[in-house]
């Protein structure tokens, strides 16, 4: 019961919270731009704002455009609730594969795409055919940064991952800083942070995702803003809990859980912190240069793997 | 050996690795020289701790002209030569194969240096296994950088990788060579980068540029 | 007492171009410096025929512990080197003096130019004298850094181009010979010696105990690296490039001396690794490189423009023959490679020599405007005629002598086909050395010139060479068959004198 009853903490911490880490990464960017931003709160008041107004919907859109924000929310607060966070294993483990919480993100976004063409304007055509060229060449970075990390600790079961990793010294596996590197390279392309794509913004003609969403208001709007909130948590939450899963509680012990949750607490606001700074020190590069960055992913999870082999 | 040792000896090849392909993939001479700069100080520690480990004090020797003559002495050189260079001597532009493809290569030569140190017969040491692959991966993709670069300044680069694989290759396999040999190969190596110098000034002021392309007149059709 | 005779002469001929680069450096005179460093290459030269007579009696000399070792073998490159070096010198005062008055070089570029030559012919005695393998490597990359800065005397576009690839080409053919280098130093290490595990002697001894995989293994670095520097071809780009624009002594000295050197560093592995696998392995490889080496010299012969670059395609192919000698083995194959070691150390610069007396003469190095030398030039003329007959192998000139011997011997130990197709690319070579020869020697000059052999200094070298390339042709000196038999029962022998 007690185990439930955590599991369902978990998932309605990181769905809570992901407007918060949100927050931190703006505020932070702001301070490194000389500016005072806005508060750590802004983005609940954002999402609160937007639903109490008004919709206006293209009448040109079919159903595809008015359900995405919802699949898109219930596809990432489902992939939510199996990511162990404080507790070493989600009690809703058993479904929970790190190969299912990809697939959730997938469907999201094939939605999200989908939507953008929908509505026929120029715009989200030139968003979801970006969007569709990051996912395919993220995809094989995305698959053998995995595989690296299964075979490490021996599965893809998030929990069973989570179990082992917490369990395991960190050191004798030189191939998981390869994994690592390849890792936040992919998590700055999958929540289209900086050289990828502008999050800032939607006045860009290079922009990414929020060419996509560019048709959006109101309610629909918050719901895609908070699932890629919780997008960006989940992801920050799988790169500490894999790579350095220090703290994090293996039992049902209410100090233990407090611990668990503090230390990643603190954990991933450093990870958004560090990112939000990298971000302010680099520029958005053109669309051809992404490859390169993208190669620096593979080369490194290919190293990975061959460590992996080799030892 | 201790198992803390290995650890971080692990750990610092995984870093001599990430600052070589820092130089593969990257195009400006300033973050090559800076990842040359880090792969130096990485490289002196595991020399330290191989001496430490093996307890021959000429190692720490070695291990200290490594931090002064490749952390210090030669990125100053290069630095001061290439100060008064325009920048677009200083940037990889045009690479025969491009930039994400040679990162995907050294890759690739990485896993053939760990093929090969497994076929060639060495002793079953741990420090051996570890670092041997690292120095060769090195060497190959200081190769890979050498031939694959149009401007003069990153087959300097890829000259002084060659030579820092090669360090690390005699540091692990052999303990050094003796010290008399260690000096004298330092020795070359810093008169060597000195001379290049000279010849890169010259080169800039001859030529007005910096490109491979320009230097080969000399042929026989 | 004897070690005591053993270091001093060891210091001594180190000593020489040491006090003579000193000298250069303190004086600064363009009329001294010229005769300081003909001085001391006459006293290395002296130095080494005193090191030469010991080692007939003696067999060998160590000096300072184990650090130095002569045997036969390397008192033939030392006698190469004192040699080549004596005559280049002499050139030299021509030489610079007439490019001074040219005004290529002004009095700074005369100083730095003797500093480097004593230099280099330091560098290059550390060589043979050296029982480390380590402390050959050392000094090996010092001559590749020396002559760098000789070739880039001038302040020639062509030059710099050369002295960059050069530069480059060699560091990294080294990078390699220094992996094989410490192959073969763990393979000792293992073998079970300690503090002397570097040194050739040491080396030697323990071959046999060696693993035979890693000695394949670091045998193909040392013949990829070590023949980078040895000009072994497909190796050998820079080779042209560097002996053509480099000043025309020091090209008779890369040409004659250093390709030398290296390759004595790769016929001191050949023994410990025909100690350590048998001879078959190494001598393979050598034959496959030499056959390439010439086949390859033989085809850009026929292409070449430029009189240097020729020269510098006759020194490829010349290394590819003493490779061939050395790969195909027995005693006559390594006799005859032995002595055309020595030949061409002869033979070569006497024709740089003249094509630089030629060129300066002409104003050109381009073939095709060069015509009438005999009629311009008549000594100057004869003697690039001698030289060049006896490098393509003529009887009655020395090089036909150890051609012959390396050519039967491969009939000998049965290799038919490397031998039919070496004799093959030699006649090629034969008839596009002399055609290229013939048109420049004879007819009639372009634009007529005043008939002068440009001075006694100039002539001397030349003859000094012509007339050892007409002796050794007729007869070998009782002790130099001495030395090199003596060097070649080491080859054959496991490298026990």
């Amino acid at each position: 019961m007690a185990e439930i009853l955590v599991g369902i903490i978990q998932g309605l911490v990181i769905i809570l919270l992901s407007p918060l880490i949100t927050g931190i990464m703006r505020k932070t960017k702001a301070r490194t731009q000389k500016r005072m931003g806005a508060r750590l709160l802004q983005p609940y008041y954002d999402i609160l704002k937007l639903i109490k107004k008004d919709e206006v919907i293209s009448d040109q859109s079919s159903w595809i455009f008015r359900i995405c924000p919802w699949v898109n929310f219930v596809a990432l607060a489902a992939a939510a609730f199996f990511i162990p966070l404080f507790l070493t294993y989600s009690p809703f483990g058993l479904a929970g594969d790190l190969l299912l919480v990809i697939g959730l993100f997938a469907l999201a976004r094939f939605f999200t795409m989908l939507a953008s063409l929908d509505v026929a304007s120029s715009f989200g055509g030139l968003g979801s055919s970006r969007e569709m060229m990051y996912s395919a060449l993220l995809e094989p970075a995305l698959f053998l940064t995995i595989f690296i990390v299964a075979l490490t600790y021996g599965g893809t079961n998030l929990s069973t991952l989570v179990t082992e990793v917490s369990s395991a010294t960190l050191l004798p596996h030189p191939q998981l800083i390869f994994a690592a590197i390849a890792m936040f390279v992919l998590v700055l392309g999958e929540t289209g942070r900086l050289p990828f794509d502008n999050p800032s913004t939607h006045l860009e003609l290079t922009m990414v995702h929020e060419a996509m969403i560019l048709e959006y208001s109101g309610k629909s709007l918050a719901l895609i803003e908070w699932s890629q909130a919780i997008k960006l948590l989940i992801l920050l939450v799988l790169v500490v809990n894999i790579f350095v899963p220090w703290g994090i509680s293996s039992s049902i012990t209410i100090p233990a859980l407090g611990i668990g949750f503090v230390s990643l607490f603190a954990k991933i606001s450093i990870l958004a912190i560090f990112i939000a700074y990298f971000e302010s020190s680099i520029a958005k590069w053109r669309l051809f240069r992404i490859p390169d960055l993208v190669a620096v992913a593979i080369a490194s999870s290919m190293i990975g793997i061959i460590l992996y082999y080799i030892k | 050996m201790v198992s803390t040792q290995l650890s971080i000896l692990t750990i610092s090849g995984s870093i001599l690795i990430i600052a070589t392909f820092s130089v593969v993939a990257r195009r400006g001479f300033i973050d090559w020289l800076n990842a040359y700069r880090h792969q130096s100080i990485v490289l002196a520690g595991v020399t330290a701790i191989i001496g430490y480990i093996t307890g021959i004090w000429e190692i720490y020797i070695a291990a200290a002209l490594t931090l002064i003559v490749k952390s210090i002495i030669i990125p100053k050189v290069l630095t001061y030569v290439t100060r008064r260079l325009e920048i677009e001597f200083k940037t990889e532009t045009n690479p025969y194969v491009s930039l994400r493809t040679s990162v995907i290569i050294s890759a690739l030569l990485v896993g053939l240096s760990y093929f090969l140190t497994q076929q060639i017969p060495f002793k079953s040491d741990p420090v051996v296994n570890v670092l041997l692959p690292v120095s060769m991966a090195q060497f190959f993709i200081g190769l890979f950088v050498l031939v694959n670069r149009r401007t003069v300044l990153s087959q300097v680069v890829g000259l002084l990788i060659i030579e820092n694989g090669l360090f690390l290759f005699t540091m692990v396999l052999t303990h050094g060579v003796s010290l008399i040999i260690e000096i004298g190969i330092f020795v070359d190596i810093l008169v060597g980068i000195v001379i290049s110098s000279i010849l890169l000034f010259r080169m800039g002021r001859t030529f007005d540029s910096l490109d491979v392309t320009n230097i080969e007149n000399l042929r026989d059709d | 007492m004897d070690s005591v005779f053993s270091n001093l002469t060891i210091l001594l001929l180190f000593l020489t171009p040491v006090a003579s680069t000193g000298l250069v450096t303190l004086f600064r005179k363009k009329r001294i410096i010229g005769v300081i460093t003909i001085c001391s290459a006459l006293l290395i030269l002296v130095q080494v025929f005193v090191i030469v007579s010991r080692i007939i009696s003696e067999k060998t000399i160590t000096a300072f512990g184990n650090m130095f070792y002569i045997d036969s073998l390397s008192t033939i490159i030392l006698l190469s080197i004192s040699i080549v070096g004596f005559v280049s010198a002499l050139y030299s005062k021509n030489y610079m003096g007439r490019q001074y008055d040219h005004g290529t070089v002004d009095d700074k570029h005369l100083v730095r130019y003797y500093q480097g030559f004593n230099v280099f012919l330091l560098t290059m005695l550390v060589i043979p004298t050296a029982n480390s393998m380590g402390i050959m490597w050392v000094a090996l990359e010092a001559t590749t850094l020396v002559s760098v800065l000789l070739i880039m005397l001038y302040y020639k576009e062509n030059a710099i181009e050369a002295a960059w690839k050069y530069l480059i080409i060699a560091t990294v053919g080294l990078s390699f010979a220094l992996i094989g280098t410490v192959f073969f130093y763990y393979a000792n290490i293992n073998a079970g010696s300690a503090d002397d595990a570097m040194n050739w002697t040491s080396m030697v001894h323990n071959s046999k105990l060696f693993n035979p995989n890693l000695i394949k293994i670091a045998f193909i670095f040392i013949l990829v690296g070590y023949g980078t520097k040895a000009g072994l071809a497909p190796m050998h780009t820079w080779l042209p490039d560097a002996h053509s624009e480099a000043p025309t002594p020091v090209s008779a000295v890369l040409s004659g001396v250093l390709l030398n050197c290296a390759f004595y560093v790769i016929i001191r592995f050949h023994i410990i690794s025909s100690n350590a696998i048998g001879p078959e392995f190494s001598n393979q490889l050598l034959i496959i490189f030499a056959v390439i080496s010439v086949g390859i010299a033989a085809a850009s012969l026929y292409f070449q423009k430029d009189m240097k670059r020729m020269l510098a395609f006759s020194s490829v192919e010349h290394m590819g023959l003493i490779s061939l000698g050395i790969g195909f083995g027995g005693l006559l194959g390594v006799y005859g490679a032995l002595l055309q070691i020595i030949n061409h150390a002869i033979a070569k610069p006497l024709m740089f020599f003249a094509s630089g007396t030629i060129s300066q003469k002409y104003e050109t190095k381009a073939m095709s405007k060069i015509k009438g030398i005999i009629k311009i030039m008549p000594v100057t003329g004869v003697l690039f005629l001698i030289g060049g007959l006896a490098l393509v192998g003529m009887p009655p000139f020395n090089i036909f002598l150890s051609e012959f011997f390396i050519l039967s011997s491969g009939f000998q130990s049965g290799q038919f086909l490397a031998t039919s197709l070496v004799i093959l690319f030699l006649i090629v070579t034969f008839a596009v050395f002399l055609r290229h020869l013939i048109k420049m020697i004879f007819g009639n000059p372009v634009v007529p010139m005043k008939k002068d052999d440009m001075g006694k200094l100039a002539i001397i070298p030349m003859m000094i060479l012509g007339a050892l390339v007409l002796i050794l042709g007729v007869f070998v000196p009782q002790q130099l068959q001495t030395l090199v038999q003596n060097a070649s029962t080491i080859i054959n022998h496991g490298g026990f004198a």
